[in-house]
This record gives C-alpha cells, sequence and structure tokens, in this order.
C-alpha cells in the first residue's frame, strides 16, 4: 500500500483510492434520477450528486455501515459518515422541514454507530402526501467529487437491494 | 484574515437546502472558512456540506465567519452579502 493510498482523514476515516463502496436502497420503492427530484438545489447536485427513492414503505433504513453525524430536531433528514469517508445525506420528501417534525419519528442518536439495515427514521409516507408534500426521498454524497458514481438500480427497488456504487477517485 | 458576524432570522435555520447554496458560495472562493456557532462554540469549514449541517443552526443563532486566503476580502463580502439575501 503507497503512502498516498492510506490517508487518515480528518475524522479518523481511510480514504484509500479506487475502494468501492456500495449504498444499498435504504427503502423500498421507485427510483427516481436525481435531476427530476423537484427541488433544484437536489436536482441540481447543490447537495451532491446521487439519487432518489420515492417510497412505498414508511421506514428509512441506514444505506451502509456508518455513523451518524446529524438528526435534525424535525426528523425529516439524517446524515451519515462511512469509515471510508463517505457523507451521506437522506432527506425524506420535499420542504417536510416544515412539519417540524410531524410524520416523524426519529430511531437513532448522533453519534451512534449503524449498520445496514439498521431503521433511522419511520414515517408516515400517506399523511406527509395528505398535507401536500411530495414524499420523494434524496440520497445524495455531500462529498460525492471524491468519487465516481453509478446508479445500479432503476424502476422498483426493494430495501437492501444495491443501489449506488462509489469509487474513491485519485488524489 | 476577515471576519464577520451573523445572526440568522430564518426560523427554520439552516438546515439541507440552505447549507447546500451555502456550501456552493463559500466554494467560489479559494479563501477557508471558519464558521463558529456562538451558542455552543462548534465550528465547521463553510466548504464541507456535513459540517455545516452538523452545527445545527437554528433560527436566532449568531455565527461568526473566518475567512482566511488570497480572496479573502471579496470572499468575506461575497458570503455575507448571502446571508443577508437567504438567511435574514
Amino acid at each position: 500500500m503507497g503512502l498516498k493510498a492510506s490517508i487518515k482523514g480528518l475524522f479518523g476515516t481511510s480514504k484509500k483510492v479506487g475502494e468501492r463502496v456500495v449504498l444499498y436502497a435504504p427503502v423500498a420503492g421507485q427510483v427516481v434520477p436525481l435531476h427530476q427530484v423537484k427541488d433544484e438545489t437536489f436536482a441540481k447536485g447543490i447537495l451532491g450528486d446521487g439519487v432518489a427513492i420515492l417510497p412505498t414503505e414508511n421506514e428509512l433504513l441506514a444505506p451502509v455501515d456508518a455513523r451518524v453525524e446529524q438528526v435534525f430536531d424535525s426528523a425529516h433528514a439524517v446524515t451519515l459518515c462511512t469509515q471510508d469517508g463517505v457523507e451521506l445525506l437522506m432527506h425524506i420528501g420535499i420542504d417536510t422541514v416544515e412539519l417540524g417534525g410531524r410524520y416523524f419519528d426519529c430511531c437513532v442518536k448522533m453519534g451512534a454507530w449503524v449498520k445496514t439495515g439498521d431503521v433511522l427514521i419511520r414515517f408516515d409516507r400517506e399523511a406527509i402526501a395528505k398535507e401536500g408534500y411530495d414524499v420523494t426521498t434524496p440520497l445524495v454524497v455531500g462529498n460525492s467529487e471524491e468519487f465516481e458514481m453509478a446508479v445500479v438500480s432503476q424502476g422498483s427497488v426493494k430495501e437492501g437491494q444495491p443501489i449506488l456504487e462509489l469509487r474513491r477517485k485519485e488524489g | 484574515m476577515k471576519e464577520f458576524s451573523f445572526t440568522v432570522g430564518d426560523p427554520l435555520g439552516i438546515h439541507a437546502r440552505p447549507a447546500g447554496l451555502l456550501v456552493q458560495k463559500a466554494k467560489e472562493f479559494e479563501s477557508d472558512f471558519t464558521v463558529t456557532l456562538q451558542r455552543n462554540g462548534k465550528c465547521a469549514s463553510l466548504k464541507r456540506l456535513l459540517a455545516v449541517m452538523g452545527l445545527g443552526v437554528k433560527g436566532g443563532d449568531s455565527i461568526t465567519v473566518l475567512v482566511q486566503g488570497k480572496d479573502e476580502a471579496a470572499a468575506a463580502q461575497g458570503v455575507e452579502q448571502w446571508m443577508k439575501e437567504n438567511l435574514a
């Protein structure tokens, strides 16, 4: 392993060039290309590159083994960081910060390590939709400029099915 | 080095969308930005999305931004102006 191949990151993460990270669908539903998400901050990749799912279930699961970085008071979004330094943001619905936590129940604490498939947030997608919100749930990599990324699922997905593949870039 | 303080007026604070836009604005400049949340002293780089979101800045919170680099004058002015237009 060369010097460049093993760099200890800011948070003690290991950042190996070429390392492959697979992210698994955090919820069952329909895959929505990020550029079709009806929020231009996501659609234009301002929050990072990734993919979205229109959920058909009410539990958001961890897409990978990771540490919980941030849970919002309103429990509509969560950020995770993996051991390999992949920074993830999952955001249930569009503009759902405005619901102030109604219909969302966060099941994890900041700083906790979670395993792929652990329940992060329970939500009531019918109630959220009934309030007039789009429940499309983007999954984006905040530091996606550090990775090559491929969306590996289309159409309908089951939770736990591979959805994104990342490979850390040189430098 | 340049420094400015700002009080977030938006009752929703710096949630995902404003954090993304703020990081995008900061990345227009070469300078480094360190933002400190006055309430608890936590700091973060303004160029790292998860770090900015992780501060959990709420409406009414005051933040201080330190800017350091070749284009620090323009960078401080640009980001402060953006905050006034989008987070006040």
